[in-house]
């Protein structure tokens, strides 16, 4: 591959990270008091509603907007399925340290993402952390999925509405922490008991790693506890954004059903 | 007959690959003679079974071979591997004798799933959770591309599946089979936490945008939801499938 192709196809990578398509991706940007776009561009033939809602958003909130053609929007974001619209995203506001670190709440449950590198797999599991209730997510930044176009995308909104916060040293903010009195639980296939037989009721904080290596193990060394999800197939591994899920339902299950028995 | 050949690109795909059908896997594609971590395995499980492996010279200085295995991702890794189709099932082999009825065991029917890291994914969870079988329908559904293979990290081997045509139809035999049909719906009345668990439970997860089709929910015996506690609705398909895969089989 000569250079100039390859410089071409990185500009190409950065060009689509700032912008996200598709009518939900972009409505729920819009709605956003949050991350809002900076620009939006759209198709003259929306669903009326769609078209006037656009119009009105950047109307009132001085957003640059243009009416072009959906070749246009083809060419802009590399991407068949726009659906007749587009937005270019500012770069993504984090949830500052101090606003995790100082706020107290009770039975907080948090996830952290240990170097997630696949974008569907980084916004599943952030989609799946809004809707189980998780009170923010941490993630370090060496080896972890940026804010793409995909994992906005995969996340189905949940970046809107989530307190993300990234850290330069993710171990250094696990041992915050723990300072708080929050357990520190792995998701390990290596787990020494299922994750059922955690305490998920008080203030936890759930790490899960890296789709091939796992948690770092420095990391993991901080973590007080390792569970497993137990297996009851003969073969195989879960997906680590399926395992963050499972884990949280389990959390979300233990605080919220009465035991019976 | 048009053989159809997959190129996978993920090492646990092709190793499950190579150990359920060795015979299907038509050559290995590999850039170095000690590949280290899972790739290592691949080689030595392609010769032992004597699958074709082809050496690739010349690009083996590119830095990116020289990544260590944990910097891949599930999808890259510089070697991949030419491999037939697998034989998919008939919907017989994979329900119960009906007599007895089963006691226990869960399967899964998913109705019309468009993306194909989403049926990846829950074929992945359903080998981990070891699900009895799996009715996949035809039309309006991803294609079983090398995708699906990859994502599904040897799911795609292990497990009894079967497409078809009509799900309706595939969904009363597997009534008739004894399994309870276990519909996912946002709008349920039911929270999955008020399910029976001790069910011989067939679950189906719909399609990502519109969920299950009107003539599959009519078959359900029962149709749970995953309340979300959250700004967004619902989680992602395969996701909400693990859950209740994970749910279901608890000890």
């Amino acid at each position: 591959m000569s250079a100039s192709r390859r410089s071409k196809t990185r500009s190409r990578i950065s060009h689509q990270q700032s912008w996200i398509w598709g009518r939900h991706t972009v409505l729920e940007a819009i709605r956003s008091d949050r991350w809002t776009p900076c620009e939006v561009r759209f198709v003259e033939d929306l669903p009326r509603e769609e078209f006037a809602e656009l119009a009105q958003f950047c109307a009132e909130r001085d957003v640059e907007s243009s009416v072009v053609s959906s070749d246009r929007l083809e060419q802009l974001v590399h991407h068949q399925a726009h659906q007749g619209m587009i937005a270019r995203m500012p770069e993504y506001t984090y949830l500052p340290a101090n606003d995790l670190f100082q706020r107290r709440v009770s039975n907080a449950l948090y996830l952290v993402l240990d170097s997630i590198q696949d974008a569907f797999n980084f916004g599943a599991a952030l989609r799946s952390a809004e809707v189980l209730g998780v009170d923010a997510v941490l993630v370090g930044e060496r080896d972890q999925c940026g804010m793409t176009s995909q994992a906005v995308r995969s996340s189905a909104g949940a970046v809107h509405h989530l307190p993300i916060h990234r850290s330069s040293d993710l171990t250094d903010a696990l041992a915050k922490l723990q300072t708080r009195d929050i357990q520190v639980i792995a998701a390990s296939e290596k787990g020494d008991r299922t994750i059922g037989e955690c305490d998920l009721v008080r203030s936890t904080a759930i790490v899960l790693g890296n789709e091939n290596s796992g948690i770092a193990p420095e990391r993991l060394a901080l973590c007080g506890i390792q569970a497993r999800i137990p297996q009851t197939g003969r073969v195989g591994s879960l997906n680590v954004a399926v395992a963050a899920g499972i884990v949280l339902y389990e959390a979300i299950r233990q605080r919220t059903i009465p035991e019976s028995d | 007959m048009i053989v159809m050949l997959l190129e996978l690109k993920n090492p646990h795909s092709i190793l499950a690959a190579i150990r359920h059908r060795s015979h299907d896997v038509r050559e290995l594609r590999i850039r170095n003679a000690h590949p280290g971590g899972v790739w290592q395995e691949v080689l030595q499980a392609a010769q032992q079974s004597g699958s074709p492996v082809v050496m690739e010279r010349g690009p083996s200085k590119n830095r990116s071979d020289r990544k260590p295995p944990s910097r891949e991702t599930e999808r890259t890794g510089g070697a991949s591997a030419a491999v037939r189709e697998r034989k998919l099932n008939a919907l017989e082999e994979l329900l119960p004798a009906s007599d007895p009825p089963p006691e226990s065991g869960l399967w899964m029917a998913l109705d019309c799933l468009q993306d194909p890291h989403n049926v990846g994914a829950i074929l992945r969870s359903a080998s981990f959770f070891g699900v009895r079988g799996v009715i996949l329908t035809k039309d309006r559904s991803a294609p079983l591309n090398a995708t699906v293979y990859d994502i599904s990290a040897g799911g795609m081997e292990g497990l009894r599946i079967c497409q078809v045509v009509n799900l309706r139809r595939a969904l009363e035999q597997a009534k008739e089979a004894g399994l309870w049909i276990l519909g996912t719906s946002e709008h349920a009345e039911r929270d999955l936490s008020e399910i029976e668990r001790k069910r011989p439970w067939l679950i189906v997860v719909g399609n990502e945008q519109t969920g299950m089709r009107r003539l599959t929910s009519e078959q359900c015996d029962q149709t749970c939801r995953l309340t979300s506690l959250g700004e967004v609705d619902s989680l992602n398909a395969s996701v909400a499938a693990g859950a209740i895969l994970a749910l279901l089989s608890a000890p």
